[in-house]
């Protein structure tokens, strides 16, 4: 166990958590847009910014690709950190103007409007879809393409991505809700393009038929949930003892795996109600 | 040439080449680096070969060819008989005169010597010449004096000494030691301890564990990775096989930019040299140590370069892999992403490729120069070492100094050597004697500093004190007609379009920071725009992943430190001084000083001077692309900037 100050609080931790699972695991707010606990830690978006310091020595670190070490005196609100967020944000909108998740995130640290011309991109390049279909689905049916200002996610040759098996999670697991997509008929592949949120379609998202699930006599769902969404819940109505499988919807990103591998057909694929989901709903749905 | 047993065996066969070279012909000796090459220098070698050849005196003079000498500026340059004579610019028109009168009658043929702009004298011998006088080359002391395709020529020099020292009477450990104790920084650019980076790779768990040499050089105007690799590829390779038994490394790799062939050719074929030698592969000079290489193609040059490197795997471990063209691919976890296979990305650091590197495993990344410096400390020791350069910053380092200066070329000094010496007595002062501005040092991160300041000794921390940094070395000399704001619009958008792209301030900061010193270049600026430019800069610097967006806003943070009234005119009064912005600038011309010459009205592409001989001459301010051709071309100060 090691012990860092967050914000002038003690906080325990793990030896090799990153310092933004700590400081987040400790109640603290941190803006990400790049970070899920499904994929690896990228360091992208760089909003995860925290001020860290041990004795005369301070910084400002991506907190979740910096290692929590013992001993580190974290502020994450200190007036750099505010400053530093505030011209990343203000770099993101002027880059997305349109998009909803990031205006709000630039307006709560006090921007009224993009502070660049704006450029009216659809994705934020935070890499999360190209990840999850890498790390999680394994297809790896889209890619970064191009350097520096020429990078954007795509398909190869922008065609309908041979491994694409259409599960979508790419369009759930976005922050800012920009993926969208078309059915290819004849296959089961989709077209993918980002566009503006606000005329895509609802996503799918898993739910379970309490009848035919069950339960623990099966989970195979949970061992197979990449964002490790479900859980097992008590079914008194089954009889005593009893369990049934219960999916996270806000976190759920639709991925299908859980679909697949139920033996009872027990996973229903239904439209959620509401798009898309963000960061933080996701990781507070996991920790709870 | 069969194998050298042992560290005897490679004694013996040095005293064996300097006995012969006593009786040897008279050396006539060509550089062949990229530049003069670029200038003719194959010619000249070709003809210079078909007239001694064919004459008596091939029997006194050997035609040779030797790596960059460094004096690019000057080439093709060919370097005669012992007395070491200098003639450059030479065709291959001369080579009969100087076969016939140097070689023949001994007569000194002038027009071909260095005519020195500082004494204004001419010059005969190589070494007296005041560019060469004043350095201390130590790291290039090979260059442009051995032959690069022999190694013979280099184990005369006294090369692969330091390989057998380390080898036969040196533990590993002290060799780092001795490392750490001459005090040797990285010079790639961060100035990283080289013996802490060694040891901490030694003492990290995992085998087998890789050395890498990153030769990606990839500053504008930097180019003296390369000439090491031309002209002297066995001391990288040296200090490699040294680093090797140090860290316990069994496999190495170079990773060149695919832009240099030559350094690519000359390399290859020193490992396979050096491999049958006995200097690399298995049981090296019988020490029982190993070091394997395999010189191994990646990308799509591999066709086109197959034809020198035959089949693309030998049977030694060191590796050469070609870059793919990417800047960033210089800073080392995107290096070795490229090695790998994968997109040049940086990663995020811990874990250190000490720890992790390539393939996941320990890796030790040294650049080029490093690793040519290794043998010298081997061989003369960590006190000769330490006596050189200042408290903090030891030794020698190479600059090319290169932009609006005479001797443009490669400088090596010991650190410490102040600005005012490497750019007056070394290159010779400024280009027509124009007052100087300012010099760019660092490559297109660093930072440029001012008149003021040219008193100040060359150290890393010096530099970086003056809001500028080391670099690999690149030197850009910038006299009155250099316009800050656009240096510092080009440096960053040639940032901008180097950047991965992977994280968000260098992506996006760095387009932003070009947009808003383009809006100022055009006329467009406003007060307002330094305001942006200083909030954002600081936190590009913060914040970036990597060294490349942690540096990129030096550029403007340096000239708006030293320069900021060039900013103010160009957004308050709309005027840029030097002449360089197109859309701020108007070329007038003075009456009363124009002489009618008609040479600013030849000159002009667009046509728009009108005028006759002897008349003063207008330019029409519609017709003028304010290329500035007539302001350089005028001779009597008639043309000035509005």
């Amino acid at each position: 166990m090691i012990e860092l100050t967050v914000d002038g609080i003690k906080v325990l931790a793990e030896e090799g958590m990153s310092l933004l699972e700590v400081v987040r695991g400790a109640g603290f707010e941190v803006p990400t847009l790049c970070n899920h606990p499904a994929v690896e830690p990228y360091g992208a978006c760089r909003l995860c910014q925290l001020q860290v310091s041990r004795g005369n020595w301070s910084r400002l670190v991506a907190s979740c690709i910096f290692p929590a070490q013992d001993g580190l005196v974290v502020s994450t609100r200190s007036e750099e950190v505010v400053r530093a967020r505030r011209m990343l944000l203000g770099l993101l909108w002027s880059r997305c103007p349109s998009s909803t998740v990031i205006g709000d995130l630039a307006r709560s640290y006090g921007l009224q409007r993009p502070p660049f011309p704006a450029r009216d991109e659809a994705c934020i390049l935070c890499g999360l879809c190209v990840r999850f279909c890498r790390e999680r689905v394994g297809a790896e049916a889209i890619g970064f393409q191009g350097r520096g200002p020429e990078r954007r996610v795509g398909t190869p040759f922008d065609l309908p991505s041979e491994p694409c098996y259409s599960c979508r999670a790419c369009a759930g697991i976005c922050p800012i809700g920009t993926i969208h997509y078309e059915e290819v008929p004849g296959r089961e592949a989709v077209r993918w393009y980002t566009a503006y949120e606000g005329d895509q379609q609802p996503l799918p998202r898993a739910r379970v038929d309490t009848a035919t699930c069950s339960g623990a006599g099966c989970a195979a769902c949970l061992t197979v949930c990449p964002v490790g969404c479900i859980r097992l819940v008590a079914a008194p109505e089954k009889g005593e003892a009893q369990t049934v499988a219960l999916v996270d919807r806000d976190a759920c990103v639709g991925c299908r795996y859980c679909e697949k591998i139920c033996l009872k057909n027990a996973m229903q694929m239904e439209p959620a109600q509401e798009n898309p989901v963000t960061r933080a709903t996701v990781k507070e749905s996991i920790d709870g | 040439m069969p194998r050298l047993a042992d560290a005897v065996a490679l004694a013996n066969h040095r005293r064996e080449l300097k006995n012969a070279a006593r009786h040897a012909r008279a050396p006539v000796t060509v550089c062949c680096g990229t530049g003069c090459r670029a200038k003719g220098a194959m010619e000249v070698f070709a003809a210079l070969s078909d007239k001694v050849g064919a004459s008596p005196l091939g029997e006194r003079h050997e035609i040779r060819q030797s790596g960059c000498r460094g004096f690019c500026e000057r080439g093709p340059m060919v370097i005669v008989g012992n007395e070491e004579l200098h003639y450059e610019g030479v065709t291959p028109k001369h080579a009969t005169q100087i076969v016939q009168e140097t070689l023949g009658n001994g007569t000194v043929l002038k027009p071909l010597l260095y005519r020195d702009p500082v004494a204004k004298q001419m010059v005969e011998r190589d070494p007296d010449i005041p560019f060469y006088a004043n350095q201390m080359r130590l790291v290039l002391r090979n260059c442009g004096r051995a032959d690069p395709r022999s190694l013979d020529d280099y184990i005369a020099e006294g090369s692969y000494g330091a390989l057998a020292k380390a080898l036969t009477t040196m533990y590993p450990e002290e060799i780092i030691e001795t490392i750490e104790k001459a005090g040797l920084r990285g010079r790639g650019g961060a100035g990283f301890p080289t013996g802490a980076k060694w040891q901490m790779c030694r003492k990290a768990p995992g085998k087998p564990k890789y050395i890498i040499c990153n030769a990606d050089e990839g500053d504008p105007g930097a180019f003296m990775d390369r000439s090491v690799l031309e002209g002297d590829p066995h001391s990288v390779i040296e200090g490699m096989v040294i680093g090797a038994y140090a860290i316990g490394a069994s496999e190495g790799y170079i990773y060149v930019r695919a832009e240099y062939p030559l350094a690519v050719e000359n390399f290859t074929r020193a490992l396979e040299q050096a491999a049958s030698y006995g200097l690399l592969g298995e049981d090296i000079l019988g020490s029982g140590f190993s070091f394997a290489m395999r010189v191994q193609l990646i990308g799509s040059f591999r066709q086109s370069l197959s034809h020198w490197l035959g089949d693309d795997s030998f049977d030694f471990n060191l590796r050469v892999s070609l870059g793919g063209g990417a800047f960033v691919c210089g800073e080392e976890t995107a290096l070795m992403a490229s090695i790998e296979g994968r997109a040049g990305e940086p990663r995020p650091k811990p874990p250190f490729p000490a720890q992790e590197g390539l393939w996941g495993l320990p890796t030790n990344i040294n650049n080029v120069e490093t690793w040519a410096t290794v043998p010298l400390i081997i061989e003369r020791g960590a006190d000769w070492y330490r006596g050189i350069g200042t408290e903090s910053s030891k030794g020698t380092k190479i600059f090319s100094l290169v932009g609006k200066v005479k001797n443009t070329g490669l400088v090596e000094v010991p650190m410490g050597t102040t600005l005012r010496k490497i750019i007056f007595e070394i290159g010779g002062g400024t280009l027509k004697d124009r007052p100087f501005k300012a010099v760019q040092t660092g490559g297109p991160s660093g930072g440029c500093i001012p008149a003021e300041h040219l008193d100040t000794p060359v150290d890393y921390e010096k530099l970086q004190a003056l809001g500028s940094m080391m670099g690999s070395g690149g030197m850009i000399v910038m006299d009155e007609r250099t316009c800050m704001v656009d240096v510092a619009r080009y440096f960053v958008t040639f940032l901008e379009g180097e950047s991965c792209g992977k994280c968000l301030p260098c992506r996006e900061g760095t387009q932003r920071i070009r947009e808003i010193l383009s809006r100022i270049t055009q006329g467009k600026g406003e007060l307002a725009d330094i305001e942006q430019l200083e909030e954002l800069c600081p936190v590009i610097r913060q914040t970036s992943l990597c060294g490349l967006g942690q540096t990129a806003p030096n550029p403007v943070l340096s000239t708006l430190r030293y320069f900021r009234d060039e900013y103010m005119e160009h957004i308050v009064e709309k005027r840029c001084r030097s002449g360089t912005c197109k859309a701020l600038v108007n070329f007038i011309v003075l009456p009363e000083k124009c002489t009618g010459c008609m040479a600013c009205l030849k000159v002009c592409p667009a046509d728009a001077i009108q005028g006759a001989l002897k008349q003063a001459h207008v330019i029409d301010p519609n017709h003028c692309d304010r290329c500035g051709s007539c302001f350089d071309c005028c001779r009597f100060d008639a043309i000035i900037v509005q």
